[in-house]
């Protein structure tokens, strides 16, 4: 049995028990606040060891019954922007939830991926294609989607950005779809 | 009246935030795909309603879960399940119009008009886009004197100011194929028009 040791309120963490979830892989899952650092690891206690999203997806991808692939090409290049988003956001999101006062979460840089991630969606809707992914979501989309789905933690309002706020709900109707804290299951 | 969205942006089931000039609310549609537009404020402890979600066709507070049917007044208080909830308590509703592809509301102090379909064919929406500019430079780019949206040839732009320094610009065209090379034309002017403002 794979087991994650994550972090409960850690977006990386969260990418990977999300993307479990939709793929049907069965993940024990341990509680170890160093993820919030150096990112999640999975692991099977004997010759499974992967440390962070990409080596974790790349590992999902080559288990039999798996759909989704790894992204390749142009893909991989979307995945790494995306990766690097997740990462900004992340950081942005831990000094304002740790912060002794309020403080404005939403930097330049978290902004700049908002903004690219709006007119990406927007492109990819105008052509016909439901995800950046392609005609499925895939993994790209499971390192977007907390970013997008948190963004009230830093103050980041929605109507500013309708493709994502359009992502954000078609991806939640997804069967399989689970939450994090942050992200209300009520909706 | 203002434009503040595409229609199509706001899908059935969908609860989404809009602010302009300093004002809050809420638009939700429901089940039959019909739109309200609320002041961003629950009746009960003043939570933005815009955090809440759909239950039976009622839009629900996130905070206490009071339920608010299409004509804004409270029908369910989850902690008291047996009281019937008095029709006074209610939210406050605006005029919502949906026409040319666009959500349109009466807001206090506006008397804008919303423009007419046109008589044959639809609107098509492209994209609402967020601009960085204020709405003085929006309106100069826009070619706009006072109102919020001008037809020029196939293209319906408008705008709203969600912000003192962000415009939300949405544009709508006639001709169905030509949405893609519209949305171009719609990023090529924010980009113009984020570069002069700064
Ligand atoms: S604040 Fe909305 S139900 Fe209490």
């Amino acid at each position: 049995m794979l087991t994650l040791h994550g972090w409960m309120p850690d977006e990386r963490s969260y990418a990977v028990r999300l993307a479990a979830s939709f793929l049907a892989v069965p993940l024990a899952e341990v509680t170890d606040r160093r993820a919030e650092i150096y990112g999640p690891v999975l692991s099977d206690g004997d010759d499974v060891y992967c440390v962070g999203l990409v080596d974790i997806f790349e590992y999902f991808s080559r288990l039999p019954n798996v759909e989704w692939s790894f992204p390749d090409g142009e893909e991989r290049t979307i995945l790494k922007w995306a990766l690097e988003g997740l990462g900004q956001f992340s950081t942005a999101r831990r000094h304002a939830l740790s912060a002794p006062v309020p403080v404005r979460g939403e930097t330049e840089a978290v902004r700049d991926f908002f903004r690219a991630l709006e007119d990406r969606l927007a492109a990819c809707h105008l052509s016909g294609q439901p995800w950046l992914s392609g005609q499925m979501p895939g993994f790209i989309e499971i390192v977007v989607f907390p970013v997008a789905g948190l963004a009230r933690d830093l103050g980041i309002s929605m109507d500013l950005y309708p493709a994502t706020r359009r992502f954000v709900h078609q991806l939640r109707q997804r069967p399989g779809f689970i939450v994090m804290p942050g992200i209300p299951s009520c909706h | 009246m203002i434009p503040v969205a595409l229609s199509r942006d706001i899908a059935e089931g969908e609860v989404v935030p809009v602010r302009h000039d300093g004002q809050e609310m809420v638009l939700w549609r429901d089940a039959v795909g019909k739109l309200q537009a609320w002041e961003d404020r629950c009746p009960h402890r003043g939570v933005q309603l815009s955090l809440g979600f759909i239950r039976e066709n009622r839009l629900a507070c996130l905070y206490h879960g009071w339920q608010y049917d299409h004509e804004g007044r409270c029908r369910v208080i989850p902690a008291h399940p047996a009281l019937n909830p008095p029709s006074t308590i209610k939210t406050h509703a605006y005029t919502v119009v949906e026409t040319a592809g666009m959500i349109w509301v009466t807001m206090a102090a506006s008397d804008e008009r919303v423009p007419r379909a046109p008589a044959e064919g639809a609107w098509h929406g492209v994209r609402s886009l967020a601009i960085r500019a204020s709405e003085d430079e929006t309106r100069r780019a826009l070619v706009l004197d006072q109102h919020y949206w001008r037809i020029s040839a196939d293209r319906l732009i408008a705008f709203h100011m969600p912000e003192p320094n962000v415009a939300m610009v949405h544009l709508a065209v006639r001709d169905e194929t030509s949405l893609r090379r519209e949305a171009d034309w719609l990023l090529r002017m924010r980009d113009t028009l984020e570069e002069i403002a700064c």
